[in-house]
């Protein structure tokens, strides 16, 4: 699939101050999520991709034009900090035409598109005529996503857009963003909520200190299905160094005969089972060597296994940073 | 990078950065802002603190109270300060961590942006202004002063308040600290210059309003009214120029600019 941003050795810095390091990405149709922890460079990225910044080196294209130098462009995209700042007093209809407008809309089509936008984040009607800026936080992401529904955008950048958000908020936004992405539009998401990340996103963006884990190969891409994100390894974010859960929890049928498998095969740093006789922790000499070759250890050990899981997300093991030497 | 395979994608936007429509955008922004009950509430209290200033003025003893109290202070003093702050603040406002976001990712050529919100806040202003010289001049007529003009009450105050929005405008844009600014012009050129016999007086906003209202008996009256209608939009436009240069080049970074 064709790349919708593409960016190459991109760097930007504050002064001395370091925002991203020479960083080269592509970012494909779909749902991509940026992950990485705070100052890592996430909204950086993301005030680049928005035109409200310059690039202090390297080439960004967006839809193959400038974001910074070409309104035709910012047309086709829309953002949603991750700040709550929202004109005080202003409903949520009255600001949603106002910006519709402002994106180029007639009044009467800005009317129709708030009011679908609306209903489509599931904002209930009665809270429509009150003040954005009395709204609940949960309410306030739902206008926030809604302003960026109104003028179709191609590419939709979301910073943080479920804090505050409560599991079934979590859910129904994640619906709204798989429609999204249906219909065609392409989703650029950040969260510290890793689980949703995971359930979402088909490919990432690693970020830590300004830079890609590792320079050259720019979007994590997960080759597993979305579908279910708690089966995920570790060995979906290619081009960067395989760090695989250093501990698993295997439920099977007989965790003593699977553990004297694992140690006949030298692969067991230490393990230990759980009193009901159903649970095997393992804790991994080389991760990589059972996860490289899970599916013959788990066969070749002749037991039964019903749930192989692992503490922590997928993505947590992933921008954990790397443990001291 | 393979620009063709990107330049493939790159179709017409399902929206086309449409000026008229941004116009009226910002316009009903701007005035869903204001009409709010809060404040209504504010601007009924300064009302009423005019009106009730008014009526002490023109029941005054002294004959040039009233004239003082128009020309003098509201018009040169309360009127300035007020459109100044409005403007700096409508810009600010705007350039608050977040709020920026939700305006400076829109499809409309940044200085479009300054000039169109310029002309929002500058209906407001001159609205709210005029309603506060009416409340005075019917306050006038009740207590029966005699009245300057009207027609150059208004034009002063008209001037004015677009004059001083695009000051206000113009330090807005250039820093968050626009008190300092807004300080420092009124001392070296209100103030100092704006009072020397030399040329560069003509910078003087107050001047130009003193000129129209013909109520500073030692200003030189120069090219007249008219000339300083003139001077006065020359002023204003390029305030709101320089704003329009400064947002249009100018890079938002939210809190880690710590000005924007």
């Amino acid at each position: 699939m064709n790349a919708i941003v593409e960016a190459e050795n991109l760097s930007r810095f504050y002064g001395v101050v370091l925002g991203l390091n020479n960083v080269t990405f592509s970012i494909r149709p779909g749902i991509t999520g940026i992950v990485g922890p705070n100052g890592a460079g996430k909204t950086t990225l993301f005030r680049l991709l928005t035109g409200q910044i310059k690039a202090s080196s390297g080439d960004l294209r967006v839809f193959g034009g400038s974001p910074w130098s070409d309104p035709r462009v910012r047309a086709q995209i829309a953002y949603c900090p991750e700040e709550e700042t929202v004109p005080s007093g202003v409903s949520a209809p009255s600001w949603l035409v106002s910006l519709g407008m402002i994106s180029g809309l007639s009044a009467q089509a800005a009317k129709a598109r708030a009011a679908e936008a609306l209903q489509r984040v599931n904002l209930p009607a009665v809270h429509w005529r009150k003040p954005v800026s009395a709204m609940s936080k949960g309410m306030k992401q739902r206008v926030k996503l809604a302003q960026c529904l109104l003028h179709e955008p191609r590419l939709i950048i979301l910073d943080e857009p479920m804090n505050g958000l409560d599991p079934m908020g979590r859910a129904e936004f994640g619906n709204v963003l798989r429609d999204l992405a249906a219909a065609g539009a392409s989703v650029v998401i950040s969260s510290h909520i890793l689980q949703d990340l995971e359930a979402l996103c088909r490919e990432f963006i690693l970020l830590r200190w300004g830079r890609m884990p590792k320079a050259g190969n720019a979007a994590a891409n997960r080759s597993d299905a979305p579908a279910d994100a708690s089966a995920a390894t570790g060995s979906a974010i290619a081009g960067l160094p395989l760090r695989w859960p250093r501990e698993t929890m295997i439920r099977c049928s007989d965790p003593e005969a699977l553990a004297r498998y694992l140690i006949a095969e030298s692969l067991l740093r230490g393990c230990e089972i759980d009193a009901e006789k159903t649970t095997l922790v393992a804790r991994w000499a080389n991760p990589a060597d059972f996860y490289t070759q899970f599916h013959q250890h788990l066969l070749g050990s002749g037991v039964t296994i019903y749930e192989v899981s692992a503490p922590g997300s997928h993505l947590e093991a992933v921008i954990a940073p790397p443990p001291l030497p | 990078m393979s620009r063709s395979a990107v330049s493939e994608l790159t179709s017409q936007p399902r929206v086309a950065p449409r000026l008229a429509p941004a116009l009226g955008g910002l316009l009903r922004l701007a005035w869903a802002q204001q009409l709010t009950l809060r404040k209504g509430l504010t601007a009924l209290a300064i009302l009423a603190g005019l009106g009730g200033l008014t009526y002490l003025m023109a029941t005054n003893v002294d004959v040039e109270a009233w004239d003082d109290w128009i020309a003098n202070a509201f018009l040169s003093a309360i009127v300035p300060v007020m459109a100044f702050m409005a403007g700096a603040g409508a810009v600010r406002d705007d350039l608050k961590p977040g709020a920026v976001d939700y305006m400076m990712t829109r499809p409309l050529p940044r200085w479009a942006y300054v000039i169109f919100k310029y002309i929002s806040h500058a209906t407001v202003a001159v609205t709210a202004g005029l309603l506060a010289l009416a409340l005075m001049l019917v306050i006038g007529a009740a207590v029966d002063v005699a009245w300057m003009p009207v027609g150059r009450l208004v034009a002063a105050l008209v001037g004015g308040v677009l004059a001083f929005l695009g000051l206000g405008f113009m330090c807005g844009a250039l820093t968050s600290r626009y008190m300092i600014f807004g300080l420092l012009y009124a001392g070296l050129v209100e103030a100092a210059v704006g009072n020397i016999p030399i040329q560069l007086n003509q910078l003087s906003i107050l001047r130009h309003l003193r000129v129209i209202l013909h109520a500073g008996g030692d200003v030189e009256v120069g090219a007249g009214p008219l000339g300083s209608a003139g001077w006065l939009a020359v002023i204003t436009l390029v305030l709101l120029g320089v704003a329009a240069l400064v947002f249009a080049t100018k890079e938002f970074i939210g809190e880690k600019g710590g000005d924007a």
